[in-house]
């Protein structure tokens, strides 16, 4: 093998353990935004919530997904916003790092989605394109369960949408 | 076709974003492009008026057009919102304490401009005839204050007609017009 190919360089916070796996740590800033989302479903269900044992794990990983997913939007609202343009690539390298995060707790086709917009958004274009692919891949064989459902319904995607936009990028 | 129409849309919170996207712009416009960090509280105060001036103005205009019990349940949804959100994204990086602090005075300075800005029933005024008394001009002391332009007629007219001409003031026409 030659010795000198560039080792893929992992995000800031991500690793890799002995076997290989990829491990991540939450920032601050995405612990507090998961633990809003927590407080937002519990204050949805009137202070307190609680969800059968077979569902609890998939409940749990859900609503992490959704504080991770809202933090990873809200990156992109600020890229847009802010008056110093030169951070503009410092915020969605945040909503690429935090969407990847949310895809390792639920994996909705959606978070894939999110993830080929931000890859585009931040100006790399193939892999966005790959990216793309695999989310219209992942969408087409997709059965969402219950949670998974709900959730799509609290975050108001519309999956028709993405697709229609997923479609355009790979042909072009 | 981009990512943010993969969400259904929310006109509320799509509103909000306009406004706190045309007050950053406001903000460029009265202060200069080159944001800097010495720039910054003079830029901040800036964008805090602008959008305490356009909260007013839909304020006024959903009142007009709805009453005002349509006009008090669409405010509480875009007024503390609008105002918590631009402090999140203005403050990014600062201490818990001192964003709370930011937004609680934000929220006592709203008030105070929208009981000022109450006082003046004549939103503007062309040809001609003398600006001050009007909502606009007021407005355009404002910022010529925080500007450091108070002694310039000439800015406050120049800021009066910048903001009479923006784009925003259609988009507020066309929220409050479809927000029946």
């Amino acid at each position: 093998m030659w010795p000198f190919r560039k080792k893929p360089n992992l995000p800031p916070g991500f690793k890799k353990d002995n076997q290989g796996n990829i491990m991540f740590e939450l920032t601050e800033e995405e612990k507090q935004e998961v633990q809003k989302a927590f407080d937002m479903v519990k204050s949805f269900f009137g202070g307190e919530f609680g969800v059968k044992k077979e569902v609890a794990d998939e409940a749990h990983g859900v609503i992490i997904a959704m504080g991770l997913s809202n933090y990873a939007k809200d990156q992109i609202m600020l890229s847009k916003l802010d008056p110093n343009k030169s951070r503009g690539k410092e915020f969605i390298d945040r909503a690429v790092d935090s969407i990847t995060k949310a895809y390792s707790f639920c994996q909705l086709p959606i978070y894939m989605y999110d993830l080929a917009c931000f890859i585009e958004m931040g100006g790399k274009n193939e892999i966005a394109k790959s990216a793309f692919r695999k989310f219209l891949e992942l969408q087409r064989n997709f059965r969402p369960s219950q949670i998974q459902e709900m959730l799509l319904n609290v975050a108001r995607r519309d999956i028709n949408k993405a697709i229609e936009h997923a479609e355009e990028k790979v042909v072009t | 076709m981009n990512w943010l129409n993969s969400f259904k849309k929310d006109p509320l919170a799509e509103f909000v974003i306009l406004l706190l996207k045309n007050s950053a712009e406001a903000a460029n416009a009265y202060c200069g492009k080159n944001f800097s960090d010495e720039a910054d509280s003079r830029w901040i105060s800036v964008q805090f008026e602008c959008l305490y001036f356009y909260l007013f103005l839909t304020d006024i205009m959903l009142f007009d057009k709805w009453g005002e019990e349509k006009r008090d349940r669409i405010m509480e949804e875009i007024g503390l919102p609008t105002i918590n959100a631009a402090a999140d994204s203005i403050c990014k990086g600062w201490p818990k304490d001192n964003v709370d602090k930011m937004k609680g005075e934000c929220i006592n300075n709203i008030e105070a401009r929208f009981n000022e800005y109450a006082k003046y029933k004549i939103l503007f005024r062309g040809g001609g005839e003398p600006l001050k008394g009007t909502l606009f001009w007021e407005f355009g002391k404002v910022i010529a204050e925080l500007t450091g332009k108070e002694r310039n007629i000439g800015a406050k007219v120049g800021i009066q007609l910048i903001t009479a001409e923006s784009p925003m003031l259609w988009e507020i026409r066309k929220f409050v017009d479809n927000a029946g």
